[in-house]
């Protein structure tokens, strides 16, 4: 990637509604999220139904900016479903249902992580879930068709589809609860506040959270050759 | 100036950088089919009615007993380090009192004795 690769990108289309992330698109109201709470609570399969139909598009794209296996994506999410069936009891309604059920996803994400962790290093089983350069070793994994690859617009440039390879593997690079934070704000455009209560955690360490994860995605890319380019930039009268 | 130039540039390249990225993620999340995820979900509830993989963590137990049996090792070495000192030190200090408690019960009696002398009397 040349450093001025990035000065040749052309802006982004404003995304659906006009706001920052796709949020607006699936809006769903804090009065319908409670009646499918309480329906949740008195077993009713048909809530569940309308859950998994309202929120499976955000979950997994949240999921899939903290995981890069696409089989790993869909288990997470099918798992905060199923969870969200048998502990709804546990519930206390003190948060909007999809909140709940992001902490839940993001705990399912570290979960997959520890659990992929524990695995024996060169295992068959690690070789055929781990992402490609992901084992240590260098070696390429087994099965990589179930790799999340970038999904380019047919008109996309060459550069932009390298830059966001290289964003990937960022990515990929930065620990799970800066993925978490940055996953939240950038693709699901929660709020700050928001975000604190998802993650449990108070507002200031929210921002120095999102703050130390872009310091590290900066760093990341600036190593890969990313620079953002000075070529031009640094040339003043 | 270059520096500065050369920050707002990263910032920028930062943010489309983080676009990028969202954008890939909305459109997975865009390819997901809510039918098939809604199937799979069911299947996993069949599977296991109970929700005891949902409900419990198995490995979890494992930490707990492992934890209560490091508090248990722990709180006996710590009533154990606390004990055994103090053992010698209260011997010392009754050998030290022992025999001052001799010389004051001799002296009670030796009282006694001149009380009884005096009543005799």
């Amino acid at each position: 990637m040349p450093p001025a690769a990035l000065r040749a990108l052309a802006p982004l289309p404003a995304p659906e509604g006009g706001s920052r992330s796709g949020r607006a698109a699936g809006v769903v109201s804090r009065a319908l999220q409670d009646s499918w709470v309480a329906r949740l609570k008195a077993r009713d399969p048909e809530a569940l139904r309308d859950v998994v139909q309202a929120f499976t598009e955000r979950l997994t794209a949240v999921v899939s900016g903290m995981l890069r296996d696409r089989d790993a994506v869909d288990d997470v999410v099918q798992e905060t479903f199923a969870k969200a069936w048998f502990r709804i009891q546990a519930f206390q309604g003190d948060s909007s249902l999809y909140t709940w059920l992001y902490r839940v996803a993001i705990n399912g994400c570290k979960d997959h992580a520890k659990r992929r962790a524990r695995r024996p290093a060169g295992s068959l089983d690690a070789l055929l879930s781990e992402p490609e350069g992901a084992t240590g070793s260098g070696a390429p994994s087994l099965r990589t068709s179930n790799l999340r690859a970038p999904t380019p617009h047919p008109l996309e440039g060459l550069e932009r589809r390298e830059l966001r390879l290289a964003v990937q593997a960022a990515i990929a690079e930065l620990p799970q609860h800066f993925r978490a934070v940055l996953a939240l704000r950038e693709i699901e455009g929660l709020s700050y506040q928001e975000i604190a209560a998802v993650m449990s955690l108070s507002l200031g360490t929210v921002e120095s959270r999102l703050f130390r994860a872009r310091q590290r995605l900066a760093a990341l890319l600036v190593k890969q050759g990313l620079s953002g380019g000075t070529d031009d930039a640094t040339a003043g009268p | 100036m270059n520096r500065k130039n050369d920050g707002h540039h990263l910032e920028g390249a930062l943010d489309e950088a983080l676009a990028l990225w969202a954008q890939d993620a909305r459109r997975e999340g865009a390819r997901a089919d809510p039918a098939t995820t809604e199937r799979a979900v069911f299947a996993r509830l069949a599977a296991d009615p109970q929700g005891h993989g949902y409900l419990t963590q198995r490995a979890s137990f494992g930490y707990a007993a492992a934890a209560l049996v490091l508090l248990a090792v722990g709180l006996a070495g710590a009533w154990l380090a606390g004990t055994a000192p103090s053992a010698p030190e209260s011997f010392d200090v009754a050998a030290e009192v022992a025999p001052d408690l001799e010389q004051g019960s001799l002296a009670v009696l030796r009282l006694v004795e001149l009380e009884q002398l005096a009543v005799g009397r």
